[in-house]
């Protein structure tokens, strides 16, 4: 029976993260397939869904709002302002500011009607605060440019498909179609100095100035390119196309079939509102073949949601190990089955992290590592993938724990730092290069993850070592802190050899792009630190100078380091590396810090007084 | 005559301690210690002298010295990033000489250590013959010549440095993507002419793809607001290529050393 339990908790897992791709099918308007539909914004094409979950996370810091998924309240705030308007979703926790703004404090979140009356407010302090240095903020000036951030996020969303207060746009569309015919007659009437109509002309003026003001504060870019447009990048705002069939030439089916939606959805007409979509998917997908499947891949992935999923069976995992390692010695066979069932959850919660990864990696065409974000996600899943070795070697259940707890918490911060919007950004022009960010980049992050693991397992071994006998129990037969002894020794040597290897790597780079091997920029040197620091310990050892517990200090003074390395650097604002700076990050950065301070300080403690080193469990 | 061997003795254990502090890892270790705490305050540093500045006296200097003000002083208060280095290799070459066999098991320690000597060397020796300085062309014009960021010659105008060949701007591009001000890329075509090898021929320079002619390397740093010029980084360094042999020789010592380690660790697991 107790085989069993392990492929049990597998199956059970298994199934939840398959269950979530089976949808049943809508009723009502068809949210999911206008989610599939590709635009272009932030430089690369991407589905509604992607614009719809970014634009909320700024704004509301959620990917939802409440039952309303992304993509409904996309629709209804492109489609439908007067509603959205009164939804609750701008997020302000900063008392000083809500109250400027004169907002009740228990509301957390607030509607665009609550804020509207302070936007002149609002605009007179972000200028102000603008002139101000980045550092000089206070925690009210950055709320408040946040805030700005999003009110700009959210009407220009607003203002993306449709000119406001547009009752019916399809008619407008007709209107417009028959005013340029006899517009355009009058301008070359007037230009040629001939008798022209003055009204005709400022009837085609009038839609003219109101569709340029469209395409001026349109946030995506939903007309595909036309036939005639060199590159398959030229994406329009549906303003920026109407203004172009002045000059010859229809009104794109494109913008046809996106005002039929509007007005279909301002109506409340969903039957209409899914023909007009279906007409759309129809013409795109004859057309636009890649794009409309880049849309669709996304769309899945963003629904998917494999971190998520695999934060939830890390955590399951943590748990189960964690018992397994306390009723080692009580009670060892169910020890034993609770070791097993955390090892195959970790290998099942890789398995998802894994396939996360890579689709990421293809949907960008990019190596995994590419911004903060990605990092996080990687050096996650290196840790993962180190945990899981060493479980087959030791099958001790460590393994496992710190894997788990690493996988766990590396996914966190990745979803913390997705805040700041969509993370699949495009890579400005240094970094515009496959070669170097598969070498350099993902073998310096592999640098951070195994220095971290050492990390994990020193405070693995003060924590066990203080507070329990475990590190004096055989298990097969290695005590089991000589056991974690040889794993830290080992990940060591390996967090020497990736971090050594990307440091150079980077500088080969930099020689490359800048002409210096060694430019002395932030991240190389903190880079360069975590080389030294490993360096320092395997020498340290091999000196004679540590034995155990020094070993298992520095690695945890390592986790200091490399934290410095991935996060700390890129707050100096400095150097080539300074992206992805955020406030809460630093608070974060010192956190950590102290709490590693506070386990090296354990990790000095006199010996009598280590639970693990009392005379009677001396054998 | 007795004294004069006991003298000769103590000289030579006195020697041999000397040396025995120089190779010692304690040695490695403190040196290693230090070099982290000055990288660590050099990086801060930079955060309030410039980039340039910090590492003039943070890391290309024997010396960090303090500065009180209102004085003349100058008082060493830690080692710089010469005499880290200096001491790192002393300390290598030391354990070399007095402690290290060479054998079958140490060598892959032999290549790390090797190539540690040749990247420090190497450097040492880059950071006193590598030249930079800069190349600013407007779309149309042709240079022979690049100018140096600092030093001026004597009617004020940046120092020159004459190239054996000369290079004209056909073009100037700056991308972004679709939509944004992200800028994806940035490039220069140029029309190169060397007379005394007859080259004529055009050269495309663009992030991470720089020019090498000559022994100069020409790379592709900035450029003109309007979009009309370029600013080329061109760098004259002849032991560009040590720190490519030297990190190709300590990685595969790292390999080696790691793999003859883990091979038998895994092997034993297995048997057991």
């Amino acid at each position: 029976m107790k085989k069993f339990v392990p492929w049990i908790f597998v199956v059970v897992f298994a199934a939840w993260t398959i269950a979530s791709l089976w949808q049943k099918p809508e009723t009502g308007f068809h949210t999911r397939e206008f989610g599939k539909l590709p635009v272009l914004l932030n430089g690369r094409v991407q589905p509604m869904d992607s614009v719809a979950r970014n634009a909320l996370l700024q704004i509301r810091a959620r990917q939802s709002v409440g039952q309303m998924g992304a993509t409904a309240w996309l629709m209804e705030t492109m489609m439908n302002p007067d509603a959205a308007d009164k939804r609750d979703v701008f997020r302000i926790d900063n008392f000083e500011l809500l109250n400027m703004l004169q907002l009740p404090e228990q509301q957390k979140y607030y509607s665009f009607n609550q804020i509207q009356p302070h936007l002149d407010d609002i605009t007179r302090q972000t200028q102000r605060i603008n002139n101000i240095e980045d550092a000089g903020h206070t925690a009210f000036e950055r709320q408040l440019l946040k805030l700005d951030n999003a009110l700009e996020i959210y009407q220009r969303l607003k203002a993306s498909l449709c000119p406001p207060d547009t009752e019916n746009f399809p008619a407008q569309l007709a209107a417009y179609e028959q005013a340029v015919h006899a517009g355009v007659a009058a301008a070359r009437a007037s230009e040629a100095g001939k008798s022209y109509d003055a009204a005709a002309l400022n009837r085609l003026i009038g839609f003219i100035s109101n569709y340029n003001e469209l395409s001026q504060s349109a946030y995506l870019l939903v007309v595909p390119p036309t036939q005639n447009s060199g590159s398959r990048d030229d994406w329009q705002s549906i303003g920026a196309s109407l203004m172009n069939v002045v000059h010859g030439g229809d009104i794109e089916p494109a913008v046809k079939d996106y005002a039929a939606m509007v007005t279909a959805c301002r109506q409340n007409r969903p039957e209409d509102f899914n023909q007009a979509l279906n007409d759309y998917r129809h013409w795109l997908g004859e057309r636009f073949v890649p794009e409309t499947r880049q849309g669709a891949q996304e769309f899945f992935f963003n629904e998917f949601q494999p971190f998520y999923k695999a934060i939830v069976i890390y955590v399951t995992a943590f748990l189960l190990a964690i018992i397994a390692l306390l009723t080692f010695a009580l009670a060892p066979k169910l020890s034993e089955t609770l070791r097993r069932s955390a090892f195959w959850l970790v290998v099942l919660g890789g398995v998802i992290h894994t396939f996360g990864l890579l689709f990421r990696m293809w949907l960008e065409g990019r190596p995994p590592v590419t911004n903060l974000y990605s990092s996080a996600i990687f050096i996650g899943w290196g840790c993962v993938v180190f945990g899981i070795v060493l479980e087959r070697i030791f099958a001790v259940g460590l393994g496992s724990a710190v894997a788990s707890f690493a996988g766990f918490v590396t996914l966190v911060i990745a979803h913390n730092l997705s805040m700041d919007g969509d993370t699949m950004e495009m890579l400005l022009a240094v970094l515009n290069t496959n070669f170097w960010l598969t070498t350099h980049v993902v073998v310096v992050t592999l640098g951070y993850a195994s220095t971290f693991m050492a990390g994990l397992l020193g405070i693995t071994y003060v924590l066990l070592g203080l507070f329990t006998p475990l590190l004096k129990y055989k298990s097969g037969r290695m005590e089991l802190g000589v056991a974690l002894a040889k794993m830290v020794y080992g990940i060591v040597c390996f967090a020497t050899l990736f971090s050594f290897t990307g440091t150079v790597l980077g500088g080969i780079w930099a020689d490359q792009s800048w002409g210096r091997f060694w430019g002395w920029d932030p991240k190389e040197n903190g880079a360069l630190l975590i080389v030294l620091w490993n360096a320092a310990i395997l020498h340290a050892r091999w000196g004679g100078m540590i034995h155990e517990r020094g070993l298992m200090n520095m690695v945890v003074f390592g986790n200091i380091v490399t934290s410095w390395s991935w996060f700390g650097v890129n707050m100096l604002g400095i150097g080539l590396h300074s992206y992805g700076f955020t406030d809460a990050a630093f608070q974060w950065l010192v956190f950590f810090v102290v709490v590693q301070i506070g386990f090296i300080a354990l990790g000095l403690l006199p010996l009598n007084l280590w639970k693990s080193f009392q005379p009677e469990n001396r054998s | 005559m007795g004294l004069s061997v006991r003298t000769f003795c103590g000289t030579f254990i006195h020697i041999s301690a000397f040396i025995k502090v120089f190779a010692s890892l304690r040695l490695t270790v403190v040196t290693l210690a230090l070099a982290m705490a000055l990288v660590f305050v050099g990086t801060l540093a930079e955060v309030h002298l410039g980039l340039y500045r910090a590492q003039s006296e943070f890391f290309r200097s024997f010396f960090v010295y303090w500065h009180p003000q209102n004085t003349g002083w100058k008082i060493p208060v830690f080692p710089g990033g010469y005499l880290i280095g200096v001491l790192l290799l002393i300390n290598l070459i030391a354990a070399h000489t007095s402690r290290f066999k060479f054998s079958r098991e140490k060598i892959g320690i032999w290549m790390i250590h090797a190539g540690l000597i040749l990247l420090l060397a190497g450097q040492l020796f880059t950071d006193m013959s590598a030249v930079e300085s800069r190349m600013h062309l407007r779309v149309g014009e042709t240079k022979n010549y690049s100018e140096s960021d600092r030093a001026y010659e004597l009617q004020l105008q940046p120092k020159r440095f004459y190239l054996p060949f000369s290079l004209h701007l056909l073009e100037f591009r700056h991308d972004v993507y679709e939509g944004t001000d992200i800028p994806k890329n940035y490039s220069s075509r140029l029309l190169l002419d060397r007379p005394d090898t007859g080259e004529h021929r055009e050269v495309l320079i663009y992030m991470n793809n720089p020019l090498r002619c000559a022994g100069w390397t020409f790379y592709q740093t900035g450029f003109d607001m309007d979009d009309q010029g370029t600013i080329l980084q061109v760098v004259k360094n002849p032991g560009w290529l040590t720190p490519y042999l030297a990190c190709g020789l300590i990685a595969m010592g790292l390999i080696v050393q790691f793999l003859s380690h883990l091979i038998p660790f895994l092997k034993r697991r297995t048997v057991a």
